[in-house]
C-alpha cells in the first residue's frame, strides 16, 4: 500500500530575467493545488523548477524526507504534463504510454501489460498501435494521463492541462483527472487560466504576490 | 550524476566543443588570412594596374548587376506566390534545384545556349552579358526562397486588419509587406552580390577571356596558369576581401540575427477575393519557375546515353574522376557537418567564447575559397608541394566554404520547439542523451540529412576550391569536365555533366526518402 | 594522458620517418614533361622504350599539366631545394627564358646529331636541346567561311574588319604558347601606339581569347568560329584524320608567322651520379635520333628540327609561310598587352 508523502517547497529561489521568483508552500496528499498568475509571471518557471528541468538559485524541494533539489528530473519520480501534451510523435500510443517504464528497464511484456491496463482504464484500448497524430484532442490527453500515470509518481505537476481542449471537453477532462487523483492521490500542483479549472479541481489555490517595484515574485502559501 | 554537475559537464562540452572550432577557425582561416594580409605592400603597390582596376571594375559591375536583378526577379515570384499559394510547395521545390545543381553544369548549359543561338545566324559569344545572365538566371530562385521565407513571416492577421480599416493594395505593400521584407531583401541582395564576387566557374567559362577577368579569376590566373605571379595573385585575393568585407560588414549582423534566432513562420493563408485569379499566377509562376531551374537538369542527363554508348570511356576516363570526386565530397560533407554539429552543440548555451562562435562560424561564407586557398599556399608551400596535389586542402576549403550554411541549417533544426518534448522524455526517467534522441533528433536527424546531401551534391561541381591544388593524379570530375569542356571533347564533358547531376539527384532523393522535411522552416499552421 | 602523448608521438615518428624523402634509386631517370607528352600512342611512350632498351636503365615520367606550370613546378622545387626530375622535356622557347637558370650547362659536351638540326632552332647553344618545332598560324574552316561570306585575311590588320566580328578566336598570350607567338607578330608588324590601338579594337573582335589553344580550337571545331590561331600541322592533322576535301586549311598571310621550339634540358641539383648525367645525356641525344625525329610529325604533329629527316604524306601540302625568328629573352611586352587590354 502506498503511502503518499507531502511535496514542501522551502525559499525555494531563481533569478528569471530582472525579478526573482521565490516560493514556499507545502502540498499534502490527495491536494490538488492551483498557481494562479498573469502570463510570464514565472508559472511555468516554478513548474519546470520543481520538475527539475531548470536549477534553482537556492532553497529545498522535498517529497517526505527525500531531497529532491539536486536530483536530475528523470531520479525525482514526477508526473509532468505540459500545456501541449508533448507526445512523441514518432511512437504509438501504447510506445508513449511506457515510455518511462522503457527507460526503468522493465521488461517489454511486463510494460505493455501496465500500458494496456492504464489504456483499458481510459477507454483507449483499441488505440494502442495507433499514431498519435490520428488522436483527437480528448483521446491526446488522456494518453497525456496515463503516461504520468504509468509511472506511479510521487507528485504530479500540470502547466495549463485543458488549454488544447475546447470548451465542451474541459468540463468532461476535469472530471477525469478527479476521479485518477482519487485513484493515486499524489500531490498534484497545476498552473491554469481558467477560473474553472481553479472552482472544479482545486482544493487550494495560491496566487503570485509581486513586490511593489516588481522585483519580487513569490507563491507564498 | 547530481543536477548541478550536469550543469557542470554540459557547460564544459559546449565550451570544449566552441574552443575546437575557434581553433579549427584559427588555423584554417584567420592564420592563412593572417598571412595574405602580410602581403599589403603588393596591394598598394599593385592597385593601379590597369589589370587590376580592370578586374576590380568587371568584379563589381557584373555583382551589382546581377545581385540587382537576381533580387528584383525573386521579389517578382514571390509576389506571383502570394497570388497562388497552393503553388507554394511545388514551386518551393522548383526554387531548390539550382541549388543543388553544379555550377559547372549550369554554365555548361549555358554555354550550349551559345552555341545553338549562333547555330541559328545570331552572333553570340562569351562577355560579361552572358555572365550577368547566367548568373541572374542561377539565381532568382534563391532569391525567390529567401524573400517567401520573409513573406511567410508577416501576419495575414494583420494585413487584414489593415485591410477593414481602409488600406488599399500599395499601403498594404509599402507600409506593412516591404517594410517587414526589406531586411530579407538587403540580405539577399548582399548575399548574391558575394556569391557573384566569389563566382569562378561562370566567370571563366562565359566570360570569354581579358578583359572580362574577375578578380577571383586573377587569383587562379596568377597562380596556375601560366607563369607562377604570386604578387599579383596577392593583390587579386586581398582586393576582393576588401570588396566583399564591406556590404557584408553591414549584412553580417543581419544574417546572423535572421540565422539565429528563431521566428516561426506562419502558413500564407489563402485570402478571399483573390482565389479567382489564383490559377493563372499559379501557372505563370510554375512556369517561370520551371524555365529557370529545369533545363539544367534536361541538358545534363542527355550525356547519359554516352554511358552506353561510349562504355569503355566510361570505365578508362570517367571513373577516376569521379571516385576522387565522391571522395572529396564525402569527407567535405562529414568534416562540414561535425564542425556544424559541434558549433550548434556549443550555442546552446550563451556565453562569451560561444558567441564567437556564432560570428566567426560565420565568416567562411564571406570569402572566396581561391583567397583562403592562396592564403593556405603561402602558408604551406615550403612544407607541402601544392602541384603533388593536396586533397586535405581541397576538403578543408570546401569545408569552410559550406560551414556557414550547415551552421545555419542545424541551427533551425535545433531550435524547433521540442522543449516540452524533452522536458517529457526527462521527466520520464530519460537521461540528457535518451531524452535528446526522442525529441529534438527527429527534426536533427531531417536536417543533417539534407544539409549534407546537398553539401555532397554542391561540392561535387565546385571548382575553385580543386583549381589550387589539385595534381595530375588527383584530378576530381568538375575538373575534368572543365578540362573537357575547354578542348574540343564536349560529348564527354556531356557525360561528366550526367554523372554529377546523377550523383547530386541520388542525394537529393535519398536524403529526401529519408528526411521528414526540409531544414527551410515551413512550418505547418 | 600520458598514453596519450606516448601514442601520438610513436605515431608522429612513424608518419615522419614514413614521410621522409626516399633515397632515390639510382638505377631511375626521372622525366617531368606535360601531359600532352604521354598516354597511349604518344611520343612519350615511344621515347620511354627506346631509352629503357638502349641504356638498360628505368625512365619515370612526372606530369604537370602544361609547359607554363612545368616550370613553375621547377622554381618551387628549387625554393625547397629538392628537385623532382632529372630532365624536363617539353620547354618551348617563350618559357627559356625562366627555365634556363634552373637547368644544368651543358659545358663541353654536345648532343650528336646537334649539327643537323636547322639554325634557327638553336635557340641556346647550352643547356637548351631543340627536338620539334612549330609554325603559327590561322586555320580556316572553308565552309564556315563560305557560309559567312568571308575570305582569309591576308594580313593580321584584316581582322579588325567590320565582317570578322566575332568570327575567330584567339589564344590569352599570358596563358598560352600560341598566344604569346600571336601577340610577338603583331609586335613585328605594328609599331608604338598603332600595336596598342590594334590590340584595344582586337579585344571588341574576337569570339573569345582562350587560356589555352585546347579551349580555342575546341570552339573552332564546335563551329563558332571561322578561324582559330593554331599551327600550319594542324591542316596535316586533319589531312591524315579524314579531310579530304580539305574543309581545315591553314592560312599563310603576307606577314610574318611565329615559330614555337620545343626542347629539353637537364635539372640542375638533380643528378647524383655520373651514371646518371650519362643517362640525361643519352636521353637528349636520343630525341634527336633518326627514329625519334622521324616519328615526331605524327606523334606530335609538329616539324623535326633535324633537316635531312623526310615528312610524312600528310604535311606535304603544309604552307611555308615567311617565319619569324624566335626570341626568347623576357621583355616588357607581355605587362604592356595587359594594360592596352584592360577595361
Amino acid at each position: 500500500m502506498k503511502t503518499f508523502s507531502s511535496l514542501s517547497v522551502r525559499q525555494l529561489e531563481k533569478k528569471v530575467g530582472n525579478f526573482l521568483l521565490r516560493a514556499n508552500f507545502d502540498v499534502k496528499r490527495g491536494e490538488r493545488l492551483a498557481l494562479i498568475g498573469p502570463s510570464g509571471c514565472g508559472k511555468t518557471t516554478l513548474l519546470r523548477l520543481l520538475s527539475g528541468l531548470i536549477q534553482s538559485d537556492r532553497g529545498e524541494i522535498l517529497i517526505g524526507d527525500r531531497h529532491l533539489t539536486d536530483l536530475p528530473p528523470e531520479k525525482r519520480n514526477v508526473g509532468m504534463i505540459f500545456q501541449d501534451l508533448a507526445l512523441f510523435p514518432q511512437m504509438s500510443v501504447l510506445e508513449n504510454v511506457t515510455f518511462g517504464l522503457k527507460m526503468r528497464d522493465i521488461a517489454k511484456d511486463q510494460r505493455e501489460q501496465i500500458g494496456l491496463e492504464l489504456l483499458n482504464r481510459l477507454n483507449l484500448k483499441s488505440r494502442a498501435k495507433d499514431g498519435v497524430q490520428l488522436l483527437s484532442g480528448g483521446e491526446a490527453q488522456r494518453v497525456a494521463f496515463a503516461r504520468a500515470l504509468a509511472l506511479k509518481p510521487d507528485y504530479f505537476l500540470l502547466d495549463e492541462p485543458f488549454s488544447s481542449l475546447d470548451e465542451n471537453l474541459r468540463g468532461d477532462a476535469r472530471s477525469l483527472l478527479k476521479d485518477l487523483h482519487a485513484e493515486w492521490p499524489a500531490p498534484l500542483v497545476f498552473v491554469t487560466h481558467d477560473s474553472r479549472d481553479v472552482q472544479d479541481l482545486a482544493s487550494r489555490a495560491l496566487r503570485i504576490s509581486e513586490s511593489a517595484d516588481r522585483s519580487l515574485r513569490s507563491f507564498d502559501g | 550524476m547530481r543536477l548541478q554537475d550536469e550543469a557542470i559537464f554540459f557547460e564544459r562540452a559546449r565550451k570544449g566543443a566552441a574552443l575546437f572550432v575557434l581553433f579549427f577557425l584559427a588555423i584554417f582561416v584567420f592564420a592563412p588570412l593572417g598571412r595574405l594580409l602580410r602581403e599589403t605592400e603588393e596591394v598598394i603597390a599593385g592597385i593601379l594596374d590597369p589589370q587590376v582596376l580592370s578586374a576590380i571594375r568587371v568584379s563589381l559591375f557584373q555583382a551589382v548587376v546581377s545581385s540587382t536583378l537576381s533580387v528584383v526577379g525573386g521579389l517578382i515570384l514571390t509576389l506571383l506566390l502570394t497570388r497562388a499559394r497552393t503553388y507554394e510547395k511545388f514551386a518551393s521545390l522548383l526554387w531548390s534545384i539550382p541549388f543543388s545543381i553544379p555550377t559547372l553544369v549550369a554554365v555548361y548549359f549555358w554555354l550550349q545556349i551559345i552555341f545553338f543561338l549562333n547555330e541559328f545566324g545570331f552572333s553570340a559569344r562569351p562577355s560579361l552579358f552572358w555572365i550577368i545572365t547566367a548568373h541572374v538566371a542561377f539565381n532568382i530562385p534563391f532569391a525567390a526562397l529567401l524573400l517567401t521565407q520573409a513573406r511567410m513571416k508577416i501576419s495575414e492577421t494583420e494585413l487584414e486588419a489593415a485591410r477593414t480599416l481602409g488600406a488599399g493594395r500599395w499601403v498594404l505593400w509599402k507600409s506593412f509587406i516591404f517594410s517587414q521584407m526589406r531586411p530579407a531583401f538587403f540580405i539577399a541582395l548582399l548575399q548574391i552580390y558575394m556569391m557573384c564576387m566569389m563566382s569562378f566557374a561562370l566567370v571563366l567559362l562565359l566570360g570569354g577571356g581579358p578583359p572580362n577577368e574577375t578578380l577571383e579569376l586573377g587569383i587562379y590566373k596568377a597562380l596556375r596558369a601560366g607563369q607562377l605571379d604570386m604578387d599579383r595573385a596577392v593583390a587579386f585575393a586581398l582586393l576582393q576581401m576588401i570588396l566583399i568585407a564591406i556590404p557584408g560588414a553591414f549584412i553580417m549582423p543581419h544574417l546572423l540575427k535572421k540565422s539565429f534566432s528563431w521566428s516561426q513562420a506562419k502558413r500564407i493563408l489563402p485570402i478571399e477575393g483573390e482565389k479567382r485569379h489564383g490559377k493563372i499566377f499559379g501557372m505563370l509562376l510554375i512556369f517561370i519557375s520551371a524555365l529557370l531551374s529545369l533545363p539544367y537538369l534536361f541538358t545534363s542527363l542527355s550525356g547519359i546515353r554516352y554511358f552506353f554508348s561510349e562504355s569503355e570511356f566510361l570505365f578508362r576516363e570517367l571513373l577516376r574522376p569521379t571516385l576522387i570526386s565522391i571522395g572529396l565530397s564525402t569527407a567535405t560533407m562529414v568534416v562540414s557537418l561535425t564542425l556544424a554539429t559541434l558549433s550548434v552543440f556549443a550555442l546552446q548555451q550563451r556565453s562569451k567564447i560561444n558567441q564567437w562562435v556564432m560570428t566567426w562560424g560565420a565568416l567562411p561564407g564571406a570569402i572566396s575559397p581561391l583567397t583562403l586557398g592562396l592564403g593556405l599556399w603561402l602558408l604551406t608551400s615550403d612544407f607541402f608541394d601544392p602541384f603533388l596535389g593536396q586533397p586535405v586542402f581541397i576538403v578543408l576549403l570546401m569545408s569552410l566554404q559550406f560551414l556557414p550554411l550547415a551552421l545555419r541549417w542545424l541551427w533551425e533544426a535545433d531550435q524547433r520547439d521540442t522543449k516540452n518534448l524533452y522536458g517529457t522524455a526527462r521527466v520520464l526517467g530519460a537521461n540528457p542523451f535518451q531524452a535528446f534522441w526522442v525529441s529534438k533528433w527527429i527534426s536533427w536527424r531531417s536536417s543533417l540529412l539534407w544539409t549534407g546531401a546537398l553539401i555532397f551534391s554542391a561540392s561535387f561541381g565546385e571548382l575553385a576550391a580543386v583549381s589550387l591544388f589539385y595534381s595530375e593524379s588527383l584530378v576530381p570530375l568538375s575538373l575534368q569536365m572543365s578540362r573537357w569542356m575547354g578542348r574540343y571533347a564536349f560529348w564527354k564533358a556531356d557525360a561528366a555533366a550526367a554523372m554529377m547531376i546523377l550523383f547530386s539527384l541520388a542525394g537529393l532523393i535519398a536524403a529526401s526518402r529519408l528526411a521528414k522535411s526540409q531544414p527551410w522552416g515551413w512550418r505547418r499552421g | 594522458m600520458r598514453h596519450f602523448i606516448i601514442n601520438s608521438l610513436i605515431i608522429f615518428s612513424t608518419v615522419f620517418v614514413v614521410g621522409c624523402k626516399k633515397s632515390t634509386d639510382p638505377t631511375l631517370l626521372k622525366v617531368l614533361t606535360h601531359d600532352s607528352m604521354l598516354g597511349e600512342g604518344s611520343l612519350g611512350e615511344l621515347l620511354k622504350k627506346e631509352f629503357e632498351t638502349q641504356t638498360g636503365a628505368k625512365l619515370e615520367y612526372l606530369n604537370s599539366g602544361d609547359a607554363a606550370q612545368m616550370v613553375t613546378r621547377l622554381e618551387l622545387d628549387a625554393k625547397r631545394g629538392q628537385a623532382s626530375a632529372h630532365v624536363v622535356l617539353g620547354l618551348d622557347d617563350s618559357l627559356w627564358a625562366r627555365a634556363k637558370p634552373l637547368t644544368e650547362s651543358w659545358q663541353d659536351w654536345k648532343p650528336d646529331q646537334w649539327n643537323a638540326t636547322r639554325e634557327f632552332v638553336r635557340i641556346d647553344e647550352d643547356g637548351f636541346l631543340p627536338y620539334d618545332y612549330s609554325v603559327f598560324a590561322f586555320m580556316a574552316d572553308r565552309t564556315l567561311l563560305k557560309k559567312w561570306n568571308l575570305e582569309s585575311p591576308e594580313r593580321y590588320k584584316d581582322l579588325l574588319r567590320p565582317e570578322w566580328k566575332g568570327r575567330f578566336v584567339l589564344e590569352d598570350p599570358r596563358t598560352s604558347t600560341p598566344g604569346l607567338g600571336f601577340l610577338r607578330a603583331t609586335h613585328s608588324v605594328f609599331q608604338g601606339e598603332e600595336l596598342s590601338n590594334f590590340w584595344k579594337s582586337l579585344s571588341e573582335q574576337w569570339w573569345a581569347l582562350s587560356p589555352g589553344w585546347s579551349a580555342a580550337y575546341g570552339i573552332f571545331l564546335k563551329e563558332q568560329a571561322a578561324l582559330v590561331w593554331s599551327y600550319t600541322t594542324s591542316e596535316a592533322y586533319h589531312r591524315a584524320h579524314g579531310d579530304t576535301k580539305k574543309r581545315y586549311v591553314a592560312v599563310k598571310l603576307k606577314d610574318p608567322h611565329p615559330i614555337q621550339v620545343e626542347g629539353a634540358a637537364i635539372v640542375k641539383g638533380s643528378l647524383q651520379t655520373e651514371a646518371q648525367r650519362k643517362w640525361a645525356r643519352e636521353f637528349l641525344t636520343l630525341l634527336l635520333s633518326e627514329k625519334i625525329q622521324n616519328a615526331l610529325p605524327e606523334k606530335n604533329w609538329m616539324f623535326p628540327v633535324r633537316g635531312d629527316v623526310k615528312l610524312p604524306e600528310s604535311f606535304q601540302d603544309v604552307p611555308s609561310p615567311t617565319l619569324l625568328p624566335t626570341k626568347w629573352q623576357e621583355d616588357a611586352l607581355l605587362n604592356d598587352w595587359q594594360k592596352w587590354i584592360a577595361k
